[in-house]
């Protein structure tokens, strides 16, 4: 599969994987905001990352949630256990950074191949 | 490519992502999901977890406790594993959903995400997409899960997440193993600080394999470069987050070896085989069905007969097994050990599915000339459909509500009507912390010690009305979460004084009263009545807020 279709193949089975047991909510909107910020926060900013791996789909599903899951909030510990603030702007900042570290990665792997 | 032959090619990994969600909401529908309160809360520790994320929500810091779960003290450090409150509060923060609903949610996929990390590290073992998704199947419903599930549905919460990260973590030192590189080794440095930063106790499990990776690393990396790449690769984030956690967390280091054996003396080694089975959630391989055992044996045996082609699955088994069976005859911290049995139904599938394979479907499918997918997807029915009784009698009874709405709207209405250090004595009908969502400085009466109470009043025929107890606490009569203080420096925190067990409830400026929650009891709603009028007739408290069998008295001016 290309990159292309595999991103999007990853994204769209965490929105869905997400959306269906959180629907238990009883709210469709509800289920909706978790899936999204599931998707968005922990699956997207990993997504570059792991498509420059060489293993497989499901691989790169499992180790986008295992690494999305792991990494971004240890960055959150190291800020908060030395003071630092866990607002808003941290939570979509840092994520941000990693996608877009992620895509420079990205970008950089594809044009050396 | 056309939809058809994607689904063609690519049927395995589908079926793997569709068992998944179908184990997520299975999961996720046994304790339930509540936008209105947090009614899927049974006990003290999700009623701790699901608000030290709030705190976080709340205030945008990590760190300290607020000062209603610490008795009123302003700088309590927060000791706790803090990665399930972290993450938590960071899903929390940006959808706006319930705190209770966004934990719940994460424990279930930590429990649920087994399946996908089955398939992959069972298809990586034996070559075999079908043994990959008979193990996954396998996962979907455990076999006895109450016992396996009991750590998600109860509210061991950190434990389950725990178990996510040393999960994945066998998968990456797998791949590790068969093909070292980079970011396998940074991926599983990942995974440990994730399973050190969540739940201690799975640190030890995860030891022996991140150890294995490290003489991996020593013995068959090649260059000294690379060696000391990955090195830092594979230490450098568990050693920052070491440095910067442990200070905190030496305080409760203590807390691993609780639950020890009975006649350990408290000590950590010793002969503990024989108390074994008396351990609190004691869990051991007859929980499983005999038939599905007889299988993981055939598994046993062809992983055996074949032991070249296995030997870190045969190394990992064997250590786990022992880790699970052997270890905990003479070495007592029951957190470490015992109670990491709930592992079993995923250190299992892989046997199980290894021997269902070549021991069933194989032969079935050459003597039947009947394709090997099809024997698969019975056999992913079979264990779901045999598996499936056990999910209808356990999830009913999870559906009961701890905290139910009756009850959180007293909580509400002590938020919006009191002074935030008002202080607040639940006597009955609030146990196990439940009276810590009310946000204010709580102590309670635990539901075992006021059993007792009210016996004594029920034999008096009513005329015993004690004021005082001897075993109250801020979580009923345990002592949970009140041991550093945030005194000295960042490395070396002080201990924090705690306030008496015993207490009188007239020096407290609330006193909540539940009638419900021991069954509905006549006598205590005759212990409620007759209560409330003694304290307003004799210690001047006034009526504030009585709705749905709750009453609120509130201190008076002058008393």
């Amino acid at each position: 599969m290309k990159r292309k279709q595999e991103a999007i193949a990853i994204l769209v089975v965490s929105f869905v994987a997400s959306l269906i047991p959180a629907l238990l909510m009883g709210d469709i909107l509800a289920a909706m905001q978790f899936a999204l910020t599931f998707t968005g926060l922990v699956v997207l900013p990993m997504l570059p990352w792991v498509l420059m791996l060489d293993i497989s789909t499901l691989a790169k599903f499992g180790l986008s949630v295992v690494a999305g899951l792991a990494g971004i909030p240890i960055i959150f510990f190291f800020i908060g256990v030395v003071g630092g603030p866990l607002t808003l702007p941290v939570f979509i900042g840092v994520p941000l950074v990693v996608l877009i570290v992620g895509l420079y990665l990205l970008k950089k792997s594809k044009k050396s191949q | 490519m056309k939809i058809g032959d994607f689904v063609k090619e690519h049927k395995f990994e589908i079926a793997v992502v569709l068992l998944f969600i179908f184990a997520w909401t299975l999961r996720v529908n046994v304790d339930g999901l509540f936008l209105s309160h947090p009614g899927n809360i049974k006990a003290a520790d999700p009623m701790y977890h699901s608000l030290a994320a709030q705190v976080i929500v709340d205030e945008g810091v990590y760190g300290n406790l607020p000062y209603y779960l610490a008795q009123g003290w302003e700088n309590m450090i927060d000791p706790n594993p803090p990665l399930n409150y972290i993450i938590t509060a960071w899903l929390t923060k940006i959808s706006g959903l319930p705190v209770w609903n966004v934990m719940y949610l994460l424990i279930t996929l930590f429990e649920a995400f087994g399946v996908i990390l089955l398939f992959l590290l069972a298809n990586r073992i034996f070559h075999s997409k079908e043994v990959g998704l008979i193990a996954a199947a396998a996962y979907v419903i455990p076999f006895g899960l109450s016992e396996w599930w009991y750590g998600m549905y109860i509210g061991l919460w950190n434990n389950v997440g725990g178990f996510f990260f040393f999960f994945a973590s066998l998968w990456l030192a797998y791949e590790y193993w068969k093909s070292p590189s980079r970011w396998k080794i940074f991926a599983l440095s990942l995974t440990v600080t994730g399973t050190w930063l969540i739940h201690v106790a799975e640190l030890f499990m995860t030891a022996f394999f991140a150890g294995i990776v490290a003489l991996r690393l020593l013995f068959y990396v090649k260059t000294w470069k690379e060696k000391i790449i990955q090195a830092l690769l594979f230490g450098v984030i568990p050693l920052i987050s070491f440095i910067l956690f442990y200070p905190r967390f030496n305080e409760l280091s203590g807390f691993l070896t609780a639950g020890a054996a009975e006649g350990s003396g408290g000590g950590f080694i010793g002969w503990f085989w024989p108390q074994l089975s008396g351990l609190p959630f004691y869990s051991s391989l007859g929980d499983f069905p005999w038939w599905l055992l007889i299988i993981a044996g055939f598994g046993v045996a062809q992983v055996l007969l074949n032991w070249k082609k296995y030997i870190p699955f045969i190394i990992g088994e064997t250590y786990l097994f022992i880790h699970l069976f052997v270890l905990p005859w003479f070495l007592s911290a029951y957190y470490f050990f015992v109670r990491q049995r709930m592992a079993l139904p995923f250190i299992l599938a892989p046997l199980v599915a290894y021997g269902a394979y070549y021991f069933i479907i194989k032969p079935l499918s050459n003597l039947t000339k009947v394709r090997e997918i099809v024997y698969v997807t019975i056999m992913i029915v079979f264990l779901i459909a045999m598996a499936w009784p056990q999910y209808l009698a356990v999830t009913p009874l999870k559906h009961n509500q701890h905290l139910p709405i009756e009850k959180y709207n007293a909580l509400l209405w002590l938020q919006d009507n009191t002074d935030p250090k008002a202080e607040v004595f639940f006597l009955t009908g609030y146990y196990q912390m439940s009276d810590s969502y009310a946000k204010r400085i709580a102590f309670d009466l635990d539901l075992p010690d006021f059993v007792g109470v009210l016996n004594e009043f029920a034999q008096s025929n009513g005329t015993i009305l004690k004021t005082e107890f001897n075993r109250v606490g801020s979580a009923g009569n345990t002592e949970m979460h009140m041991l550093a203080l945030d005194e000295g420096n960042f490395f070396n925190y002080g201990l924090g004084s705690k306030r008496s067990g015993t207490q009188n409830i007239t020096d407290f400026d609330y006193i909540i009263m539940a009638d419900f929650q021991l069954g509905d009891t006549p006598v205590v709603q005759a212990y409620n009545q007759i209560m409330a009028n003694h304290l307003i007739e004799q210690y001047s408290y006034r009526l504030a807020y009585n709705q749905d069998g709750i009453r609120i008295l509130e201190a008076s001016d002058e008393a």
